[in-house]
């Protein structure tokens, strides 16, 4: 089973930021969640995984093949949601599955229809008259109607009622039933990421900083609360963060770090509390 | 190409309605009163602001990205905003035509075919021209920076038509002349078919460059 997509080395600099040799594997079938606050370089990944922006350097594969050089092959079998639909808000539902029709080779009519009922999305409105959530799901119909094999999302919730973004989150997991179905799609909304996500890729700054299977992810990591002094006489490299409270310390922890007969007690580690320590967090100990 | 031309066709059936209104209009205007002339500046007009409309809501919806990331080549939509552009110009050419037959039937006026079927042309030409000009600037600005841009390249050529031909009658004279005439018979719809596809290229490069 091949890989859905890599990337290998992805470099891209702008002024302020840099995107530095970014390794990331995702096998078919799987869902990765790609997480990282506001600036850290989500969206230009993203771009350049789908050849918006030139990259510097690196390599982009999807299905095996170089994206450079099988570029509208590849596309054929990708559905593409940004965090907006992008399109003049003049057209219709209709008007742009039309469009679309001529463009995608296995473009599906009756499963666009479909998906405009089950998203109860009027097909003759104009869609400047749409309200965001109604955007995002003809955003998402009109990249399931082609039958792709892999859906790239760049922060597809953002901005929408937790009701909306449930029923988003449900259509990807309908989608990801099927065992050639790989989903990759960027978010900073984390209680999202933990609902669906297999995999979860944290980035920070133009670096990746974790990837790994959520499910570890969330056993690798603990949050501890104590005193100072406890946290003192733990071992660095076990310690990747902490936060100074009124009561004491708060510590992101390496559960296979600490020592084996520690009376700690430990309280699971959301990927919020990962995120906000590995960002936010003092490091390895030492606290202000 | 296809579905990005039928895309922009979409966009203009609601806006082009209103147009069209306005070209029926002035079309019955200028059949009343046997001036051709209208309807040739209306149809240069056409050939315009068609293409112009379409890429400004397809900029507003910020669609340039969206459909870099579809199976599309770039060649294909600059290709596609062209190909639009061209058809629209020929359509222009087309209806100044059959407003200048109309016009000779109806008033059984002295204008030779020859004569209605320059007027079109012409039309047609100007239209070329100007989109040539205005494609590159509104592919590589956008429609709202290009504003000031287009403004210069509306007024431009006739500035300098206007300087060239004013006070002295030395140009005008020489434009009556016939072998004259015959030379830019020759000449100008040549330049003009290969300024065409020379800004294509040129819009091509610019849009190839750009970051989405």
């Amino acid at each position: 089973m091949e890989n859905a997509l890599e990337l290998k080395g992805l470099t891209k600099a702008y002024d302020s930021f840099k995107l530095e040799g970014l390794n990331l594997t995702l096998p078919q079938g799987s869902i990765l969640g790609f997480v990282g606050e506001n600036g850290a370089g989500k969206s230009t990944t993203i771009k350049l995984m789908l050849n918006l922006v030139r990259r510097d350097g690196g390599e982009v594969r999807i299905f095996g093949k170089d994206l450079f050089r099988y570029e509208q092959e590849i596309k054929q079998d990708i559905g593409v949601v940004f965090d907006d639909l992008y399109a003049a808000e003049i057209l219709s539902a209709q008007d742009l599955g039309g469009a679309l029709s001529h463009i995608y080779r296995r473009w599906d009519k009756a499963e666009y229809r479909r998906l405009l009922e089950r998203f109860s999305l009027p097909s003759k409105k104009a869609v400047k008259e749409y309200s965001r959530g109604m955007r995002m799901k003809l955003a998402l119909a009109l990249a399931l109607s082609h039958h792709a094999r892999l859906l790239i999302l760049d922060e597809p919730t953002s901005g929408l009622d937790p009701i909306v973004r449930d029923e988003i989150l449900d259509v990807f997991l309908d989608f990801i039933q099927d065992e050639e179905h790989t989903i990759f799609f960027s978010s900073h909304i984390t209680s999202d990421l933990e609902k669906v996500a297999d995999y979860i890729a944290f980035l920070h700054r133009g670096r990746l900083v974790l990837a790994q299977e959520k499910d570890l992810l969330l056993e690798r990591f603990a949050l501890l609360k104590c005193s100072a002094e406890e946290l003192e006489s733990l071992p660095r490299d076990a310690v990747v963060g902490t936060r100074k409270n009124q009561f004491g310390v708060e510590a992101l922890v390496e559960r296979q770090s600490l020592p084996p007969a520690h009376h700690l007690l430990l309280d699971a580690a959301g990927i919020e509390d990962i995120m906000l320590f590995h960002v936010r967090g003092e490091k390895g100990g030492a606290v202000k | 190409m296809k579905g990005l031309m039928l895309k922009d066709l979409y966009i203009l059936r609601k806006k082009g309605m209103l147009l069209l209104a306005v070209l029926a209009v002035y079309g019955v205007l200028s059949l009343t009163m046997g001036e051709a002339s209208m309807v040739s500046f209306l149809s240069v007009m056409m050939a315009i602001t068609l293409p112009m409309t379409s890429i400004a809501y397809d900029e507003r919806g910020h669609f340039d990205t969206y459909a870099c990331a579809l199976p599309v080549s770039r060649t294909a939509i600059v290709g596609a905003r062209y190909l639009m552009s061209l058809l629209f110009a020929l359509g222009g050419f087309a209806f100044s035509l059959l407003a200048g037959l109309g016009i000779s039937l109806l008033r059984d006026n002295s204008s030779p075919l020859e004569v209605v079927l320059l007027t079109a042309a012409a039309s047609l030409l100007v239209g070329l021209f100007y989109l040539s000009l205005l494609l590159p600037l509104l592919i590589w600005l956008g429609s709202e920076k290009a504003r000031i841009a287009m403004i210069a390249v509306f007024v431009l050529p006739l500035g300098l038509l206007l300087l060239l031909t004013n006070g002295s009658s030395g140009l005008v004279d020489l434009v009556r002349q016939e072998p004259v005439q015959q030379a830019l018979l020759l000449t100008v719809p040549t330049v003009v078919a290969l300024l065409y596809p020379l800004s294509f290229l040129l819009s091509l490069r610019i849009y190839r460059k750009k970051e989405f």
